[in-house]
């Protein structure tokens, strides 16, 4: 549809619940409760809906039955901000899962400074672009809610309330997983986190998994914060004091509820205490990170952490105000707030938590490949802040530091737990290698691309690969244009062909009947039909192909004692030697003919560009990529027992960041795959340990163990 | 037949009252030859309390079999062949000259430890039970009965009918593993086959078999003991037993995981989710109100057999695609994203819950010798929260002098110097903290009725590693706490012990005995029948 004259809409209004359908029912929260989410206009938005991101199918397997699919488009529908929020309509529902879950992918590209890509497909020989991540609003019977990596969808359920402790509903009254702010925010940072890093659901370490849980309950808490009504109304109710007992700082309260718990289901700064009937404040408890192994209950340390930095920060910002408004003395007099300061300490808070959410999501970029653990997301944050924030006037990274240090989670090989140690190094001048500055060099062409991605990718451009390899390429960024070609129908060929050539005699043939420069013409064709996410899928995996290419050719020709310095600085081994073998049983050699048969293989695990302007001005223009090595080793280690032939894949890696500008490996964030940090006699331990203590366990087996499909299942489920 | 009773009970006919005589019991060294067959994985333990100048007082825990054992009649009948060999005392009741059992006790409705009286039945025919002892739950009189045996009923309907809609491939591994759940551990008779013969009503309260059989049997009264009581062995004054489990809080054992409180878990919903579940998946089950569980109205909803299929929307962008799925997903791009049976995955965890259910109803006891104080401890197959719930009795229980005294669990723990590992070593059956940890006697020792070879060969898609009974880290901490004193039940001579315990007074006490053929095609091929030792009291 074209509308001449008038500009695209920036945003389209729909209708919501805050936080879920229970606060609708309590008369102080129930007036805003319904909050009017502002997501990103798609065009096109089809039936469902179904948009560049998203796609709502709305099947009820247990109900056997199909609801409705929205059209978001409909003037009546538009007209009043999408359907009203409603229990009964299962369309209010395919609405909400949307617009919530759409907030959160735009939070998450607004700190990214990127798209978002969901994790590919991987089908038996080769791994596709997953445009669109599926949600299926009502699709499993049971108070449950998760992401399934396998299928790219998020599954939402749907079960009776307690009957015993109703909550606030009726007793045995449905509760739907998908009308809750906090869960559909939740499951789909698990499908966004995926998407970035998908070693991280690798249940290789306590970390890992609760790492997930707790980065996705920071999202939803966070977000929060993003509904001006409700700030203004709870920092009232509060009066600004947000370390109290508010909704802000609570998670899915119908669900917790609704299966027989008095709060809600998590809460980041107190908890309910049954035998008095009443709330209180965590205190934070320095073996807490020692103790706790449930990935949940692990995962609610983190949160804590993050969240009491973002209340000192927010403490600090506001100290100013407080003071204004009581005559110096920081001490409020009695009452209710005047509603401009309540204004004004909204704004600090939502601004605050924009900010935290942010240094929160950033991180993500500098955390290593796989087997995450806590102590390295902290350092993660702090250096991410540090790059673009060098200035820490306002103490944001203390704040982080030291709510951390109170729950006892630091990195176990740091020396003090200062700013500065906390960091990654920075790679010291005497380590450069020539190698980073060549592949820094090579790989701006690719950063290039993705900044212009309405020009057909010029991969003859592609530096020092051979022709062969960059038909490849090519074939890796565009697909299979000759199939892709041949099966768009007339009408299509002729449009498209029309608006980018004019006056030219359409094309409409087989590919093989043109010719090259008009199969040229039909790439660009293609190009076009793309959208852009595919084209950044596209490139990004054209980038790690020659990546792996150009260190594949850097490990057949360089010297063997400035690989062995590669090795040292990387943590990744290129060549067998000796001295390598005794340190490495189980990595696997090349099976690649053309490859002499002494070479490690290796994983080109990533590739991201980053680019961002600080506060001040400062930009970061950072190129991200990982390498990955997998050791197959036996699960039981040197003491054979029942079952010793069991083995399991032991990974490690780095993720290496280069500056675009100097041309220099900036940091290099590594997992030891030679163990000489112990770390595989640790995971064996967890692998081995009682990690699953649980019948299930027994019966079931082990979810480190089984290769489970399914990991969110059955850490919501159960 | 069954009445009511807790502590305080009469005994209707004490035979032979002279040779028991109280008098007689103070003072006299009292031993006990605790004696563990070896029939495969299940529990069959027979005690045997000695004491100069009294007739020998016999008590059997448990007797049974994993289902879908080889042989496991003919085994049965060997074990309990043997227990009728074993005993020394008969008498005349009802005009039968036969042995004499004094008490039986039956811990949970579990195969693996009751399905011998089904099989053996003609020669527990040729034995007397004086007593059968049960937990309180399987007091038909007892105002919970009926609600436990209903809710029983309708987990196994919904999980049956869970178990025959589960069709696709990626769902073997689950489906294996809950057949396994409910077929190895439960009766056929009372999965639900015969619901005409008994109608509707009686459907929903039956027991197995085997289990019924056993109660009927005893001679007296059957005692359903309820936990905080304590009560003396008949005959043994200085011998006390205190019951531990299972709650009489519902709450408590359905309470299955040590975590929940802080997950989406939680059976904290009552049943109203599994019912809802059930619903779904046993359509035409009158047990469940089907309509009633429906998250829409009627008229809202597209049906998905015949209307959706119409609908070109969903046959867009889900696709009805019967054929089987296209690995490489070109055929049907909607193939790999379908959810037809995904949330058939329930099943699992209610299988699980089920099977927790019934273990968390075991009868948890200990034996008391007061002299000596030492313990024995036998909690069945009792989990997690049966044994937590121990922590909150208390008994008042005069010392030497008269005075009364405050016992706990944790003191009866402290001083168990013999422990029955529950759930043949599984780790949810033994806590730690408020388990194994607090037995700090030096003179532990311990034993696994198991059959690490059966429970390995229990593997499914989705556990490719089998059951893992005993759990490595409990049977290590287990070996720590004992000194190496721990018999496991598969094995048929000491070689393995004597690697793991260098304890020669308590290698002396251990003797094989018996003889057991597995295989009735292969006579000769024999091993002892059981493994005992002797405490003394």
């Amino acid at each position: 549809m074209t509308h001449t004259g008038i500009p695209t809409p920036n945003s389209r209004r729909l209708r919501g619940y805050s936080f879920d359908p229970s606060l609708s029912v309590q008369l102080d929260t129930a007036l805003v409760n319904e909050a009017v989410f502002k997501i990103r206009w798609e065009e096109p938005l089809q039936q469902g809906p179904i948009g560049e991101y998203l796609e709502v199918v709305d099947f009820d397997p247990a109900s056997n039955c199909f609801y409705e699919p929205i059209d978001l488009n409909d003037p009546y529908i538009l007209a009043q901000d999408g359907l009203q929020p409603s229990e009964s309509n299962p369309q209010f529902h395919q609405q909400m899962a949307y617009a919530v879950a759409m907030t959160t992918i735009e939070n998450f590209e607004k700190a990214l400074g990127r798209k978002a890509l969901w994790s590919p497909y991987r089908s038996e020989k080769s791994e596709n672009f997953v445009q669109r991540l599926r949600i299926y609003p009502h699709a499993l019977r049971q108070a449950n809610a998760y992401y399934s990596p396998m299928k790219k969808a998020l599954m939402f359920g749907y079960f009776p309330a307690s009957s015993d402790a109703p909550g606030d509903h009726i007793p045995k009254g449905m509760v739907f997983t998908c009308l809750s702010h906090d869960i559909v925010a939740h499951e789909t940072t698990h499908a966004l986190l995926d998407g970035m890093h998908r070693r991280f659901i690798e249940d290789s370490h306590p970390d890992t998994l609760a790492f997930h849980e707790a980065f996705a309950d920071i999202v939803a808490l966070f977000q929060h914060f993003s509904f001006p009504e409700v700030l203004r109304q709870q920092i009232a109710k509060t009066r600004g004091d947000l370390a109290s007992q508010s909704l802000l700082g609570q998670l899915a309260q119908q669900f917790g509820k609704a299966i027989g718990q008095y709060g809600a289901l998590r809460d980041a700064i107190g908890e309910f205490d049954k035998k008095e009937n009443k709330w209180k404040p965590r205190q934070p408890d320095p073996n807490d990170y020692q103790r706790e192994m449930e990935p949940h209950a692990r995962g609610a340390i983190l949160v804590a952490a993050v969240f009491e930095a973002f209340l000192s920060i927010y403490k600090c910002r506001v100290t100013d105000l407080l003071r204004i408004a009581s005559n110096g003395t920081g001490v409020l007099t009695p009452g209710e707030l005047h509603p401009d300061l309540v204004n004004r300490l909204a704004r600090e808070a939502a601004r605050t938590a924009q900010q935290v959410l942010s240094m929160c999501i950033r991180g993500l970029d500098y955390c290593p490949p796989v087997d995450i653990n806590f102590g390295d997301y902290l350092r993660a944050i702090i250096t991410a802040d540090t790059d673009l924030v060098p200035e820490d006037d306002m103490g944001y990274r203390i704040a982080f530091i030291e709510s951390f240090r109170r729950r006892g989670i630091y990195p176990r090989d740091i020396r003090t737990l200062s700013e500065s140690s906390l960091s990654w190094s920075n790679v010291r001048d005497e380590e450069q290698q020539g190698i980073f500055k060549v592949i820094t060099v090579r790989l701006r062409f690719f950063v290039h691309l993705l900044s212009y991605l309405d020009e057909v990718p010029d991969i003859k451009r592609v530096p020092e690969v051979s022709d062969a390899y960059r038909n490849y390429l090519k074939s890796i960024i565009l697909g299979d244009a000759e199939k892709k070609w041949n099966a768009l129908d007339a009408a299509e060929k002729e449009k498209q062909w029309k608006e980018l050539v004019e006056n030219y005699p359409l094309p409409t043939k087989m590919w093989r009947q043109l010719a090259d420069f008009e199969k040229g013409h039909a790439e660009q064709v293609l190009w076009h039909l793309m959208s852009d996410r595919e084209k950044i899928f596209g490139i990004t995996r054209a980038a790690q192909a020659a990546l792996h290419e150009w260190l594949a050719d850097y490990k057949a020709d360089a010297l063997e004692e400035e690989v062995s310095r590669f090795e040292a600085l990387t943590g990744i081994y290129l060549l067998k030697t000796d001295d390598n073998v005794k340190k490495l049983a189980g990595v696997q050699f090349a099976k690649d003919k053309s490859i002499p048969k002494d070479k490690y293989t290796f994983e080109c695990h990533s590739f991201r560009a980053a680019q961002r302007v600080g506060p001040n001005g400062k930009t970061v223009n950072e190129v991200i990529i990982s390498l990955t090595q997998k050791r197959k080793v036996p699960l039981n280690g040197a003491t054979p027992t029942l079952t010793n032939d069991e083995t399991f894949d032991f990974r490690g890696g780095c993720t290496l960041i280069l500056d675009l500008h100097t041309l220099k490996l900036k940091y290099v964030v590594k997992k030891l795959i030679d163990d000489s940090d112990g770390r595989l006699t640790r995971q064996r331990e967890y692998r081995t340990g009682e990690s699953g203590a649980s019948l299930r366990a027994t019966y079931f087996g082990r979810p480190s163990q089984t290769g489970n499909n399914e990991p969110f299942a059955l850490l919501h489920g159960d | 037949m069954a009445t009511r009773k807790t502590t305080s009970r009469k005994a209707k006919a004490k035979p032979n009252k002279k040779s028991r005589a109280k008098s007689k019991s103070k003072g006299v060294k009292v031993s006990v030859r605790i004696r563990m067959y070896r029939q495969g994985l299940g529990d069959c333990f027979l005690l045997t309390f000695q004491q100069k100048g009294k007739e020998d007082f016999n008590m059997m825990v448990d007797c049974g079999l994993l289902q879908g054992t080889e042989n496991s009649t003919e085994i049965m009948k060997q074990v309990v062949g043997d227990v009728e060999s074993t005993l020394s005392v008969s008498r005349k009741i009802d005009g039968k000259q036969n042995k004499w059992l004094d008490v039986v006790v039956l811990t949970h409705e579990h195969a693996d430890h009751i399905s011998g009286f089904g099989q053996a039945q003609d020669i527990f025919d040729r034995i007397h039970f004086g007593e059968v002892w049960a937990g309180w739950m399987d007091d038909e009189s007892h105002p919970k009965y009926k609600a436990v045996r209903e809710r029983f009923h309708k987990q196994v309907t919904g999980l049956r009918a869970a178990l025959a809609r589960m069709k696709s491939v990626e769902q073997q591994g689950l489906k294996e593993t809950v057949t396994h759940l409910l077929e190895d551990f439960f009766d056929e008779n009372v999965l639900g086959v015969e619901e005409n013969a008994l109608g509707a009503e009686a459907t929903k309260t039956k027991r197995t078999p085997a289990w019924e059989f056993a109660l009927k049997k005893s001679v007296k009264d059957p005692r359903f003991c309820t936990p905080g009581s304590m009560f003396t062995l008949p005959g043994f004054d200085d011998i006390r037993i205190y019951i531990l489990g299972p709650s009489e809080n519902y709450e408590d054992f359905t309470k299955v995981d040590p975590s929940e409180e802080d997950t989406y878990r939680g059976e904290g919903s009552g049943f109203a989710l599994a019912d809802s579940f059930f619903a779904a998946v046993a359509e035409d089950s009158d047990l469940f109100d089907a309509e009633l569980r429906q998250p829409f109205e009627n008229h809202l909803r597209i049906d998905a057999d015949v209307k959706a299929k119409e609908h070109d929307f969903f046959k867009t962008h889900y696709g009805f695609d019967e054929s089987p799925p296209d690995p490489s997903g070109k055929k049907d791009p909607n193939a790999w994203r379908r959810i037809n049976d995904d949330w058939l995955s329930m099943a699992g965890s209610l299988a699980l819950k089920l099977d927790s259910y019934t273990n968390n109803t075991c009868l948890a006891f200990a034996i008391e010798f007061v002299g000596s104080k030492k313990v024995l401890l036998f909690p069945g197959d009792a989990q997690f929260s049966n044994w937590l719930s121990w922590q909150e009795l208390t008994w008042q229980i005069p010392d030497e002098k008269g005075v009364k005294q405050e016992v706990k669990a944790e003191h009866l723990l402290n001083r168990t110097v013999f422990y029955k590992v529950g759930h043949h070593g599984s780790h949810n059956a033994t806590l730690k903290k408020h388990g194994l940890e607090m037995m700090s006697s030096p003179e532990l020792m311990a034993m696994i009725p198991v059959d690490r070879a059966k429970a390995e060969s229990k593997v499914t898609k989705t556990n490719p590693k089998g059951w893992e009974m005993p759990e490595k880290n409990l049977f290590t901490r287990l070996q720590e706490r004992t000194r190496g004193r721990v018999l496991l039940a598969d094995e048929k001579d000491d070689k393995k012990l004597r690697v793991r315990c260098k304890d020669s007074n308590f290698l002396k006490k251990v003797k094989f005995n018996g003889s057991l053929a597995r295989d009735p095609a292969k006579p000769t091929a024999k091993e002892p029948i059981a493994v005992e030792l002797i405490v003394e009291g």
